[in-house]
């Protein structure tokens, strides 16, 4: 009876085993095909039209993803574009006419076309959040026009592996302050938050066939009162470059829940950049507070985090911050000797005003134009009740839009570079 | 079988993770919904309650030394008494074991299983809780003493894993969904204590009554502190409203676990340990059930119980139409209610039987004088 018993326990055992392997759920690596972007544009025969940029791992593993360096970029990836009605019936007619089964587990990126993002893109969210296969670590990408011709302009020549360009290309923000983290997770929780207000990538396919086509048309230096761009003063796909490389990335899609309502060049993501407390470093030109037509650049790094707070006065909000950043100096054109005791004052004073002067062109452009706190002031207006029903009366996004602002920027100039002190001309 | 002893490690081990499997269920998620910003307080303040009551039923275990609940229903009100109560604890367990075996199924078919029937799906709990009901109450809680460490480091990893996605103001405003909601509507939310329980099943297992108070106390603590830490790290990472969307809330808060390119997608490693936790918790259930019909109605076996019961757990959960309708009959019903059980019906049968005891010892002390 003991033998009889140990032998049942044992039978049991292997058969829980073979339920472990899974076999209904059996499936292969080579049986998937996994896309790597997806773009999503308002359809012409239906109501999505959704773009599948698909990994080819062949090209990927045979052109080696560390060595060699570009060539094979373009060979490494496919792209296929359907009409569709919703995501899940356009993976559906895919799934008929590729070979293999598509898999999201690996997508990087989801681009978002700006007229697509404009009509709000919360019911598509829904449908990815829902879905196990999209990873909350997704870039959400806006794109200034069609998402289909901005998928197929990227052609990655520096890396092989389309996986890890995106992941690269979108993790640059940490050292140009030009684009921020837009990862799904963040950018969904923010489209139901009534404390701050998502962001997006802003990309687009640059408009200059060679440098003999650049103008300034696409610019914003104007608005600010500038004779010349600095760098971040354009859009995606405005910036004066050529090339190979046909994309390009740079400023947000400002969100008021999931509805897209107005864009920040590259300059003004920096701001937000410092504002949100999510900056990290870049380079920075500015002109030379003595010399104008002359510039100076400096490596600007954030130093402690951006201290915020938001008082009421007169039933208005106050919103007050501190930005606390440390520079090292690249290179200063005039030749003035600002690396010395007397003169450092003079540069840090600079950079504190033309920082100060940026942020508050960005913050009412914030309040008064997209009526949307990206940089998450409400976060801190939400301490100040003691009840969430207290808070959602207070209605914050409707009072932001009647802010005032208070904003003190606090630089100090910290490395010189390898050259202690600037000669001028002889 | 009552000749068997454990000690108070192991006991501890298998009450914290009777009470805690919750956080990778819907707990957190619940927590937000009767709090809101402040879903974290609900677990520490329903704790304190839960130590008032047991308190309470610690004292009157004094005179109980040994006995568990059915025992104790005997001296209160003869066959009746032992009948009823046994009744209604298997009530209880008929109630919740299906739900929870259901939901585990149902989220590893969700998760990883998603072609599989759920049928099949349940079979893979079903048979491990029938081996684990056969092999008896010591395996199953030294079983348990070796997985609630593996979960506790899967735990700890999801914790760790989601540290650079803090933010206190996402617990503000302070007091949520306001004072009178936590302090006075969370009340009968000492049922996420329930599991509680099964401490009035093992008491002839553990001895005398320091062991009793001490394993009691302990796992109601630790329990408390590990769901309050689940709720106040949900909260710290997923904002509220949103944190009400998520079905398994640390399934979600794996997933966001993303340190570079080789630390993340540890969901896989996740939902391994759950399963772990799931059916150390299942089993103890299916042995605790035919363990109550035995003493219920005075069996002298318990073995051939075991199949048939898990053949009725296995067919009452699927009753449920689906998933949503599961979690409702958790969330709406056991877990508002099933206090009155774990804590409220202990108290009333140690009180009469303390009653009794008294009378029948003064009926004596009389008749010899």
């Amino acid at each position: 009876m003991k033998k009889y018993k140990f032998v049942m326990v044992i039978l049991l055992i292997c058969l829980q085993f073979s339920m472990l392997t899974g076999c209904f759920d059996r499936r292969e690596v080579d049986d998937m095909a996994y896309p790597i972007a997806l773009g999503f544009d308002k359809g012409v025969t239906n109501d999505l039209r959704m773009t599948l940029q698909l990994a080819l791992p062949i090209s990927i593993g045979g052109s080696g993803s560390d060595g060699g360096g570009g060539g094979g970029g373009d060979k490494s990836v496919s792209v296929v574009t359907v009409d569709t009605p919703t995501i899940y019936s356009g993976l559906n007619m895919l799934n008929t006419f590729i070979s293999k089964q598509i898999n999201l587990s690996h997508v990087k990126v989801i681009v978002f076309s700006e007229e697509l993002a404009r009509e709000g893109v919360t019911k598509y969210l829904h449908a990815m959040i829902r879905n196990k296969e999209f990873r909350p670590s997704i870039h959400i990408v806006v794109s200034r026009g069609s998402a289909e011709k901005f998928i197929n302009a990227v052609k990655p020549k520096l890396e092989t592996n389309p996986a890890r360009y995106y992941e690269q290309l979108l993790g640059a923000y940490r050292y140009t302050g030009f684009t921020a983290d837009s990862q799904m997770i963040e950018f969904y929780h923010r489209t139901e938050s009534s404390a701050v207000q998502p962001v997006a990538v802003l990309a687009g396919v640059s408009r200059f066939e060679s440098s003999d086509d650049f103008d300034l048309e696409g610019s914003t230096y104007k608005e600010k009162g500038r004779e010349l761009p600095l760098e971040g003063d354009f859009k995606a796909g405005e910036s004066t470059k050529t090339g190979d490389l046909k994309i390009d990335i740079m400023g947000l899609a400002v969100f008021n829940g999931g509805k897209m309502v107005g864009e920040l060049d590259g300059d003004e993501t920096t701001y937000h950049l410092m504002l949100d407390g999510t900056f990290n470093s870049s380079f920075f030109t500015m002109p030379d507070p003595q010399e104008k037509d002359k510039f100076i650049v400096l490596n600007i790094k954030r130093s402690r985090k951006t201290e915020k707070r938001v008082d009421i006065i007169n039933d208005k909000p106050k919103l007050c911050a501190k930005v606390i950043l440390e520079a090292d100096v690249l290179s200063i054109q005039s030749g003035i000797n600002y690396e010395s005791r007397e003169n450092i004052g003079v540069l840090e004073k600079a950079v504190e005003d033309f920082f100060k002067e940026g942020m508050l062109r960005y913050l009412n452009k914030s309040c008064k134009q997209f009526g949307t706190d990206t940089s998450g002031f409400g976060l801190k207006m939400k301490g100040k009740f003691l009840t969430w029903k207290e808070w959602e009366e207070f209605n914050w996004l409707e009072k932001y839009k009647d802010s005032t602002f208070d904003v003190t920027v606090d630089v100090k100039i910290r490395r010189p570079g390898l050259i202690l002190k600037s000669l001028p001309d002889v | 079988m009552e000749k068997i002893r454990f000690g108070k490690i192991e006991a501890v081990f298998m009450l914290i993770n009777i009470m805690s499997i919750q956080i990778f269920l819907g707990f957190p998620r619940r927590m937000a919904e009767v709090g809101g910003t402040a879903g974290w307080m609900v677990p520490l303040y329903t704790l304190l309650l839960s130590l008032i009551l047991f308190f309470i039923i610690s004292k009157l275990y004094t005179n109980f030394e040994g006995k568990d609940i059915i025992d104790i229903a005997q001296i209160a009100g003869g066959t009746f008494g032992r009948v009823l109560v046994g009744l209604i604890f298997l009530a209880n367990y008929f109630f919740i074991l299906p739900i929870i075996l259901r939901m585990f199924s149902e989220n590893v078919k969700i998760f990883a299983l998603v072609q599989s029937p759920i049928s099949f799906v349940l079979m893979f709990f079903i048979i491990g809780m029938i081996i684990a009901s056969y092999l008896g109450i010591e395996a199953i809680v030294r079983i348990a003493s070796i997985i609630v460490p593996i979960v506790a480091v899967g735990f700890i990893v999801v914790i760790l894993g989601n540290v650079k996605y803090f933010d206190v103001s996402k617990l503000l405003p302070i007091l949520g969904n306001g004072p009178y909601e936590i302090f006075i509507g969370a009340i009968p939310r000492i049922s996420i204590f329930s599991g509680f329980s099964t401490l009035y099943f093992i008491a002839p297992f553990i001895g005398k009554n320091k062991e009793f108070k001490t394993i009691g106390n302990l796992s109601l603590i630790l329990s408390g502190v590990i769901m309050t830490i689940g709720a106040l790290v949900y909260l710290l990472v997923v904002p509220y409203p949103t944190s009400t969307e998520n079905l398994l809330a640390y399934l979600h808060l794996a997933r966001y676990v993303n340190y570079g390119r080789f630390f993340q997608r540890i969901e896989s490693v996740f939902v391994l340990t759950w399963c772990l936790a799931g059916l150390a918790y299942l089993s103890v259930g299916l042995f605790f059930i035919v363990y109550i019909i035995k003493k219920t109605f005075s069996l002298e076996y318990y073995r051939p119980l075991i199949i048939p019961t898990a053949v009725i757990l296995f067919t009452i959960c699927l009753i449920p139409q689906s998933l949503m309708a599961s979690i409702n009959l958790e969330g709406d019903i056991y877990r508002k209610y099933s206090w009155l059980i774990a804590f409220i019906l202990p108290i009333a049968v140690l009180l009469l039987a303390k009653f009794v005891k008294r009378k029948k010892e003064g009926e004596k002390r009389y008749e010899k004088v």
